[in-house]
């Protein structure tokens, strides 16, 4: 395995693992930014859904009514509020191309260190366009910087949950 | 070039932010926060091997990034370059309370605690990593006039 292979980041979340966890599933829309840079494919808005439980699906529906969503992965490990595992495939992946997501969510004094780990790039050859031109060092800054903007996104959304309870306030 | 609608230097971001080269910079960040009370901000960027590529931390006021060293590429810490030129200033309320907590988190005391002339209280740790830090504690407004006098009797001091 390269020093390549996996790319880890790790952020601190003012909330509960439990909060967390819910949060950083069920609320998968609300906090993923859209746009080309975020989003799987045109026109990078619609629907992300993680489906709970093994064997559920990370889904990128074009639209609500989306009947042929893109696929993203497949949850193998459901461990709240510790740890999640699925799978990951972008768009222009082979058919035999894979890499899989874990997070995990550890309690520490400020609240939980989310670690994520992106592992598998190994298989994903050097000139592959997924790659964005990156490879080695190069590649794990590149892929590390976005995951920590979307990490970034889930956080600022789990902490103003987390303020909205706090306070009773709210909408919903 | 700038595109609408974003800040060219976002809020709270300052105009020089150091970014350390270390061997071992999860050790560090540690060292850091044992030493100087630093919090870890931002996310932490690892690779296969545990090697950092990239770290946010903030001590007081300001922002430190770093990054495991990458001789590859030619980014060598002061450990493996057997030296630092760069001193760090930390400006702190305690000097001396500081400065034992950095010795009793593993810095070496390379300059003692002591009044400058100046109206600071200052000393130097050297944290295990190589970079040398040198607190200092406001203690006295020297006015212009005494501090040209104590220079001068610093200087003849010093010649004997």
């Amino acid at each position: 395995m390269s020093a390549a292979d996996a790319v880890t980041v790790s952020i601190e979340v003012a909330v509960t693992p439990a909060v967390a966890f819910e949060v950083f599933t069920e609320d998968v829309d609300v906090w993923w930014q859209r746009g080309p840079r975020y989003r799987f494919l045109p026109p990078y808005a619609g629907v992300l859904r993680l489906e709970r439980g093994v064997g559920g699906r990370l889904v990128h529906l074009r639209n609500a009514d989306d009947t042929d969503p893109f696929v993203v992965g497949h949850v193998q490990v459901w461990e709240p509020p510790e740890r999640l595992v699925f799978s990951w495939r972008l768009p222009n992946f082979a058919p035999h191309q894979t890499t899989e997501v874990e997070l995990r969510f550890e309690p520490v004094a400020e609240g939980t260190r989310v670690t994520l780990t992106h592992r598998g790039w190994d298989g994903v050859p050097d000139a592959h366009p997924a790659r964005h031109g990156h490879v080695g060092r190069a590649f794990v800054l590149f892929k590390g910087h976005w995951w920590a903007d979307v990490l970034g996104a889930a956080r600022r959304h789990a902490e103003a949950v987390r303020s909205e309870v706090d306070t009773g306030g709210g909408t919903s | 070039m700038t595109t609408g609608q974003v800040k060219p230097v976002p809020d709270g971001v300052h105009t020089v932010i150091a970014y350390l080269c270390l061997e071992g910079a999860a050790g560090a960040i540690d060292f850091y926060k044992k030493a100087f009370g630093a919090t870890e901000k931002g996310a932490r960027i690892t690779d296969s091997t545990g090697r950092v590529g990239h770290a946010e931390i903030r001590i007081g006021d300001s922002t430190i990034m770093l990054a495991d060293e990458h001789p590859e590429l030619g980014f060598r810490s002061p450990l493996s370059l057997g030296g630092c030129p760069v001193l760090f200033m930390l400006n702190v309320p305690d000097v001396d309370a500081m400065v034992a907590r950095a010795v009793s988190a593993g810095g070496q005391l390379t300059r003692p605690v002591e009044n400058q002339f100046y109206g600071s209280r200052t000393g130097e740790i050297t944290d295990p990593f190589g970079y040398r830090w040198y607190l200092s504690t406001h203690v006295e407004d020297v006015p212009e006039a005494e501090l040209v006098r104590r220079a001068a009797e610093r200087e003849k001091a010093r010649r004997g």
